[in-house]
């Protein structure tokens, strides 16, 4: 008898197929965003994830200047401004910062001395970024080399020109030939290219392959700069980042003195940072398209109260022939059913089909997130029950008489 | 002969911007098992409403109905639509088939109702059908079929559930005069194999064809008569 009710049901669905369409219209788009929305949700999170895990999770980075400290520090007021206008501005010397390397937890240590420079080869030249570190810059950034070498401590000791260039310097500047061996001009100063990094994309926006890196000496006479701005530095592991954080932050605290002009991040931190925002995001975009789910039901409500007083005469036909309460509410509950899930069907296809489609225009990696289609397509059929129950129930109270006296 | 219809002192009144709009006025009758009855009146005379109440789609406002020997006097929905479904089959004026579905599913549907496998529906539908001649239009919709062979149908779906009772509202008057012989004709048999017949008219001429006339004006049984053949 059910199966009966559900071809019943079906019948007059496909009877008025521009109604069911329309009716179904509300359900499709609903249930399509949310699994859209929460796909590209997880694709943006999941790619941030990835471009930053790809700087080392287990990355922390001193930043080091007057007044770095203070978005992070926390303690306010006028006063601290004052003091550090006045303070000398801060400094840290090459020497300590590799005393940092000795602090226990600490995998690696890589002073950056940062500047731009002109690279020139020919009658090519590029304004880019120069890098002046120490070989370990090359694992605790998590750099791959498409060719040749990275810096070694040798560099460091025999005083000659090197420089590796990012892989999007080293295409500017050579093309397709392979660079190594070559000498490229550095603010008019040759130096010999031994490696070429290999690609590594964009984090948060910004490339990771746009640089030259030089021994760090040679960096502060080019730049004529010896104070560092930036130390990187790996922890062993990513569960005692927190300690090593701290220790940093004493051992920082006794050589300049004021927190406010250096500050301590770990890429770990900016990590769950960004998640989380990420998912309440997500959690939010799914909310807005829930709601249109609701919008939809209230669809299938409107045009199940029409179905029913179109159809009066038929509820008493039916009630004349013996179908009981539970018959013609079971017929109504059905045919919203049937609505609601044909509309999460189709819905469910069009949101993985435009969850790809976008993944791919947007560079995710595309997924299909089985769980979320069950979640929408269940609430479809929960607001196809729930709008479906009034109509039905309307056309089940119907009494016999008064139904079939209506032409 | 038992009694297989009886009613006592049944009312029915309406109540109609606070006046009490009096239908039915304490109609007794009694019907024996494997008549047929024909029940003639003006329109307005209450016979329709009568039907109603016979055929347990309305309920009276006072009086008693014993339908081969239950009391059906006030019983829930529920009960009432087992009685339609288990002993009452319909026939209407304007024969009240489903026009989505064909000539078979029209019939099943009691049985459908009833909780029958599909496979018995769709054997016992088609014997019905074939019981009132429309064999070979089994699969039509309403609207491919004339009048006649449409009150066929409707009468093939009063059948098909072995009903005992046949309530009949005007079953000729939609059709012309020759479809309607030949619908009373089958009345006639299906009659003489057992079954109750109640037919509802205000024809003079169709309601000859019963065994007993009852008329009925404003509500009030005026006259009760055998038909003498």
């Amino acid at each position: 008898m059910i199966s009966q009710s559900i071809g019943v049901a079906l019948r007059s669905v496909w009877e008025q197929k521009l109604r069911s369409i329309l009716t179904m219209l509300g359900i499709i788009i609903g249930v399509g965003a949310v699994i859209t929305l929460v796909t590209l949700g997880h694709g943006a999170s999941s790619s941030v994830t990835k471009n930053i895990e790809g700087l080392g999770s287990n990355l922390l980075v001193v930043d080091v200047g007057t007044g770095v400290g203070e978005s992070f520090g926390g303690t306010s007021g006028a006063t601290t401004v004052s003091n550090t206008s006045l303070a000398p501005p801060p400094n840290l010397t090459l020497s300590e910062a590799q005393k940092l390397g000795n602090i226990a937890g600490v995998a690696g240590v890589a002073p950056v001395v940062a500047g731009s420079g002109t690279l020139g080869v020919g009658t090519t030249t590029a304004s880019v970024g120069l890098v002046g570190t120490t070989p370990q810059y090359q694992n605790i950034m998590n750099y791959k080399l498409q060719e040749g070498r990275f810096l070694t401590p040798l560099d460091e000791t025999d005083g000659e020109n090197v420089i590796v260039l990012g892989s999007t310097e080293a295409q500017t500047l050579f093309g397709a030939i392979n660079p190594v061996g070559d000498t490229v001009t550095v603010n008019g100063v040759p130096f010999e290219v031994v490696g070429v990094l290999a690609n590594k994309g964009t984090s948060l926006g910004q490339s990771e392959d746009s640089f030259a890196a030089i021994p760090i000496d040679r960096a502060e006479s080019l730049l004529g700069s010896t104070s560092l701005s930036t130390v990187y530095l790996s922890a062993k592991s990513q569960s005692n980042v927190t300690a090593v954080i701290s220790r940093l932050d004493q051992k920082l605290l006794s050589w300049i003195g004021t927190s406010q002009n250096f500050s301590v991040t770990a890429q770990s931190q900016i990590l769950s940072t960004l998640t989380s925002v990420q998912n309440s995001l997500t959690l939010l975009l799914a909310g807005v398209a829930g709601i249109s789910l609701i919008v939809g039901g209230i669809g299938i409500m409107n045009i199940m109260l029409v179905s029913v007083s179109e159809r009066t005469r038929e509820i008493g036909i039916r009630k004349a022939v013996g179908a009981s309460r539970g018959a013609i509410l079971g017929q109504f509950l059905i045919e919203a059913l049937v609505l609601s899930g044909i509309g999460g069907l189709l819905g469910v296809g069009s949101g993985a089909a435009a969850s790809v489609l976008l993944s791919k225009s947007f560079g995710y990696q595309p997924s299909f997130h089985t769980g979320i289609a069950l979640l929408a397509f269940g609430f479809a059929l929960a607001v196809g029950l729930v709008f479906g129950l009034w109509p039905a129930n309307r056309a089940a109270g119907l009494r016999p008489v008064d139904a079939l006296r209506v032409e | 002969m038992d009694q297989f219809i009886e009613l006592e002192r049944l009312g029915k009144s309406y109540r109609m911007a606070g006046e009490e709009l009096k239908i039915l006025h304490e109609i007794s009758l009694s019907v024996p098992s494997g008549q047929y009855l024909s029940v003639i009146g003006p329109s307005g005379s209450g016979k329709s409403t009568l039907m109603h109440i016979l055929g347990c789609l309305d309920v009276p406002s006072q009086g008693r109905y014993v339908l081969d020997g239950r009391d059906l006097t006030g019983l829930s929905e529920a009960a009432l639509s087992q009685v339609r479904r288990q002993s009452i089959g319909f026939i209407f004026q304007s024969f009240n088939l489903l026009p989505s579905l064909n000539a078979v599913e029209n019939v099943s549907l009691p049985l459908m109702y009833q909780g029958i496998p599909v496979t018995q529906q769709k054997e016992r539908a088609e014997a019905a059908l074939e019981r009132v001649g429309l064999r070979e239009r089994m699969h039509h919709r309403p609207n491919q079929l004339s009048g006649g062979q449409q009150q066929r149908v409707a009468i093939a779906r009063a059948l098909v559930a072995d009903a005992p009772l046949i309530l009949a509202d005007e079953p000729t008057g939609n059709l012309d005069s020759h479809s309607g012989e030949e619908i009373l004709d089958l009345f006639a048999e299906l009659n003489a194999e057992g079954r109750t017949f109640l037919v509802i008219t205000h024809d003079p001429a169709v309601a000859s064809r019963s065994q007993r006339i009852v008329a009925i004006h404003d509500g009030a049984v005026v006259e009760d008569r055998k038909v003498t053949a």
